[in-house]
């Protein structure tokens, strides 16, 4: 799906994926979305989690941090506060997002700041070599779990929904361009934006395969379903649970003032280009 | 304590008013012109218990606490039951006789019926401020003057709770004139022209920290809330809209340090505050700002450990955690100021040695010096001069063919875009990383950049600001300490030499030589001679000073709030001498200016 002018976003560096590893599609569907917003390289901050798909911190051409594990949310935060011209991406895995560092979705989710937090979740930790993580269904085999997971999977969009997310969406990796559409619509919502990416992993996960997934999947869009109701989203996370289903698309959208609108120092120019007057830097 | 000066001490149920009446109290004090030095004690709750608040008033300025109390007055029978034998012999204790029966041997007991007078003023809970015109009229000191300072405290109250309260304290006042009771500590009497300005504070060393954090620029504070560090986010966030900073609290101490680092890497001089214990939680991601090379500033207030502790007393415990904290090997800097003043100055220069040199500063205070009174003088209150530094323009960035954010240099630091620059993409990465900060664990690199980010510790440990001797050059006893025993230990030196001089003199003299290295041979000789070693810029060690300095001692003594002399340890592995004689308290209190003198007292043969 590579439009031209995309390749811009690449680094001297190939990723390091597995052939057929869902980042693949999420990393093509950034960069396009990135191109068709007409988003500069300088203008974009992307704060990656430790992992497989942190690992894309080196496979992307923007201003990137690579934070540690579980960490994302707050380095994007601070930097959202600090440059709030800049467009603020966090990346991380359902580890780091949903385990290690799950509190800080929850509370940046309250705070609505004007970011956006991307998860590939494949319900594995990947990196450490396919581990059960906190999405990993009951009774699932991994090396952690040699009987079987005993622990429930967290929902991580009735979280995130509940906790007061303006924008939650689910894609899936292996569709590519529907995914760009999700992250573009991330990208421009204002507000705190978390987009639950389902993943396979080629390498350690032989149930949710590529066809497992066409076979649950449908489309939200093509269901004329209107993403601005908390309730009706909150029935959609749960669909999976309960009817088998897993609706991908924008669940839910909604206006509420950002963080950073609140705050009236935050009026004007951005703190860093303040703060650095006079030295010709953000001039 | 010398005959300029006295302490004064109220004690409570937490929910009293203790520290409030204290510090309106010592307020008025100080703006008749004495020294003031305020210490309050508290267990942590927020009802009941028993908390204290003393201030030490001198002719002179003063710096430390006393045991003795030369006014106690006590709000309820457990401040009779526990201050008691600390009062002075010839000192006073203001009670209430309703409450508690009391046959002093030592000292005076007074009955004031604190009860009564504020019921009659319009409410039990003006007691304080009854008390608070009682300890007054004893010292010699105007009505007027202690009702403008109530004035000042409550003027967001009400105009009911004001007049409740100035009149409990006329009441309280009124009655011991009444009664024709002499004030016994005038301290009018004392000679206080010209000691001070105007312009003079007190504040404690958070607050003072607070305001040298907004003059640096700071813009952004992340915190979460812990005693002892908590009232810098209270400072800070009143101050906010004025200052032009922003102010997060957030989810945990993980969360605060994060998002300072990401508000530092977007080109924002930031910070986080905290305890110990949040500095724990904070510990891997003040790696990422080592490795990042982001310039940090971390306040850590200490507070006793492990774990919770005594959450609300002192000590100087986490000196060896600060300087190793988080895995692996990386330079950082750490200061612990001694004073008010200090904080405030050198917080200022934490956040340029930050921006200057690409790494974590940690900042050191304690419970004692967090939330005891200090003065600040005018002199002292001085907003240094902000250079952002460090930085690589628009300009070079648009004449560069290849920028490299960790480019290698001799002095270990690169220039340093920020995310917005049109050429200055880089990665700021957890991975070790090249010059441009993409990952890489090639191994002739990953030498390459440890080296790179220890190269500036050379060149740190040659600016940083020396340590200050204090007394003269050659001395029968040395004393080596940090942070907050500065002000008891010279306060001690002060006491012991004060046969020749008075205390007020001496006070200010010292006063004067604060943060100035030049201090020493400006003192008198005599019999007794004692002279103090006190670090402040403490890592990278300042090791040829200290090392020069205690080869040559005499005899040496290492003063420490601690159990097990941490920097007594730092002193062995950095300069290989090995201090013998070690005052080390660890029970939640701060060295008691008493303590200090009997320490000298015993080592010099008295």
């Amino acid at each position: 799906m590579e439009k031209m002018g995309a390749e811009k976003f690449n680094t001297d560096f190939l990723p390091t994926w597995c052939p057929g590893c869902g980042n693949y599609g999420i990393w093509q569907a950034l960069k396009q979305a990135f191109l068709e917003l007409s988003l500069e390289p300088h203008q974009l901050f992307l704060v990656y989690d430790i992992g497989c798909f942190g690992n894309g911190a080196n496979f992307i051409k923007t201003y990137v941090f690579h934070s540690l594990h579980g960490r994302t949310l707050p380095v994007a935060l601070g930097a959202k506060i600090g440059n709030k011209d800049l467009t603020v991406i966090a990346l991380a895995g359902d580890g780091g997002a949903y385990g290690e560092g799950v509190q800080h979705l929850l509370h940046t989710a309250r705070y609505n700041i004007d970011i956006t937090f991307l998860v590939a979740n494949n319900q594995r930790f990947s990196l450490t070599a396919g581990q059960a993580s906190p999405t990993t269904k009951e009774g699932t085999i991994t090396k952690t779990t040699p009987f079987g997971e005993i622990k429930k999977p967290i929902n991580p969009l009735v979280l995130s929904l509940e906790a007061g997310a303006s924008f939650v969406a689910r894609g899936f990796s292996g569709e590519p361009e529907h995914l760009k559409q999700i992250i573009k619509e991330a990208i421009i919502h204002k507000g705190f934006a978390h987009v639950d990416i389902l993943q396979p992993c080629v390498s350690f996960n032989k149930e949710n395969t590529y066809e497992w997934y066409r076979n649950v999947i449908y489309k939200l869009e093509e269901h004329r379903y209107a993403p601005h109701n908390q309730e009706r989203a909150l029935d959609k996370a749960r669909e999976f649970e309960l009817q088998g289903k897993l609706p991908i698309g924008v669940l839910y959208k909604g206006a509420r003032e950002t963080y950073e609108d609140k705050i009236p120092q935050l009026e004007g120019e951005s703190l860093a280009k303040r703060g650095l007057k006079g030295i010709g830097v953000l001039a | 304590m010398g005959k300029n000066e006295i302490a004064i001490k109220i004690g409570g149920e937490a929910g009293f008013g203790i520290k409030a009446a204290g510090l309106i109290l010592g307020k008025a004090i100080f703006k008749s012109g004495a020294g003031v030095f305020g210490y309050s004690e508290y267990p942590s709750l927020i009802r009941g218990g028993h908390n204290t608040y003393q201030m030490n008033v001198a002719a002179g300025a003063v710096a430390s606490a006393t045991m003795g109390v030369d006014i106690l007055v006590a709000l309820d029978k457990k401040t009779v039951d526990l201050d008691k034998d600390y009062v002075t012999d010839g000192g006073i204790l203001i009670y209430d006789g309703d409450l508690a029966g009391i046959n002093l041997k030592h000292a005076e007991a007074i009955d004031v019926p604190l009860v009564e007078l504020s019921e009659k003023a319009g409410g039990i809970i003006a007691r304080n401020m009854a008390a608070l015109g009682a300890a007054m009229y004893l010292i010699g000191l105007g009505l007027n003057k202690i009702l403008d300072e109530v004035a000042v405290a409550f003027r967001d109250k009400g105009q009911e709770t004001m007049a409740m309260n100035k009149t409990a304290v006329e009441l309280g006042y009124n009655y011991l004139k009444n009664k024709k009771t002499k004030p016994r500590f005038n301290i009018n009497e004392w000679n206080l022209e010209n000691k001070k300005s105007e312009r003079d504070e007190i504040m404690t060393a958070n607050e003072a920290a607070a305001t040298g954090m907004i003059w640096a620029g700071c813009k952004f504070y992340a915190a979460y809330p812990m005693t002892p560090a908590t009232s810098i986010m209270h400072v800070l966030a009143e101050k906010q809209r004025e200052a032009n900073l922003v102010v997060h609290q957030t989810e945990d101490e993980i969360s605060a340090i994060g998002a300072a680092i990401g508000a530092a890497t977007a080109g924002v001089r930031a910070a986080t505050g905290t305890s110990g214990g949040g500095f724990s939680l904070m510990t891997e991601y003040l790696g990422l700002a080592a490795i990042t090379e982001t310039p940090l500033v971390v306040i850590e207030a200490q507070r006793t450990g492990p774990a919770t502790g005594l959450p609300t007393w002192t000590e100087q415990s986490d000196l060896k955690f600060i300087i190793n904290a988080s895995h692996g090997e990386f330079p950082r800097i750490v200061i612990a100021p001694g004073d008010a003043s200090e904080a405030m100055e050198m917080i200022q220069r934490a956040f340029g040695l930050a921006e200057v040199w690409q790494l974590p500063v940690i900042f050191i205070l304690d419970k004692y010096l967090s939330e005891s009174d200090f003065t600040v003088s005018d002199r002292e209150r001085k907003k240094q001069e902000i250079k952002r530094v460090g930085f690589v323009s628009d300009k070079e960035l648009a004449s560069l063919r290849n920028y490299k954010r960790y480019k290698i240099t001799n002095s270990g630091a690169s220039e340093r875009s920020v995310p917005g620059q049109k050429h200055g993409l880089a990665v700021f990465n957890s991975d070790d990383h090249d010059e441009c900060g993409f990952s890489s664990d090639e191994s002739v690199n990953r030498k390459k950049m440890m080296d790179k980010r220890f190269a500036k510790v050379k060149l740190i440990a040659s600016e940083l600001p020396e340590p200050i001797m204090y007394g003269p050059k050659e001395a029968e006893l040395t004393i080596i300490g940090w942070g907050s025993v500065k002000g008891v230990v010279l306060d001690a030196m002060q006491e012991i030499k004060k046969s020749s001089s008075p205390i007020s003199e001496m006070g200010y003299l010292r006063k004067e030589q604060t943060g100035q290295p030049k201090a020493e041979n400006q003192e008198n000789r005599d019999n007794k001679e004692v002279s103090f070693l006190h670090l402040s810029y403490i890592w990278p060690f300042p090791k040829k000073r200290v090392q020069a300095i205690l080869n040559k001692a005499k005899n040496i003594l290492l003063i420490e709030n601690n159990k097990t002399g941490q920097l007594g340890e730092l002193v062995r592995q950095e300069t290989g001498v090995e201090i013998k004689n070690k005052f080390l308290k660890y029970d939640g209190r701060p060295f008691f200016r008493e303590e200090i003198v009997g320490k000298i007292n015993e080592l010099m043969g008295q």
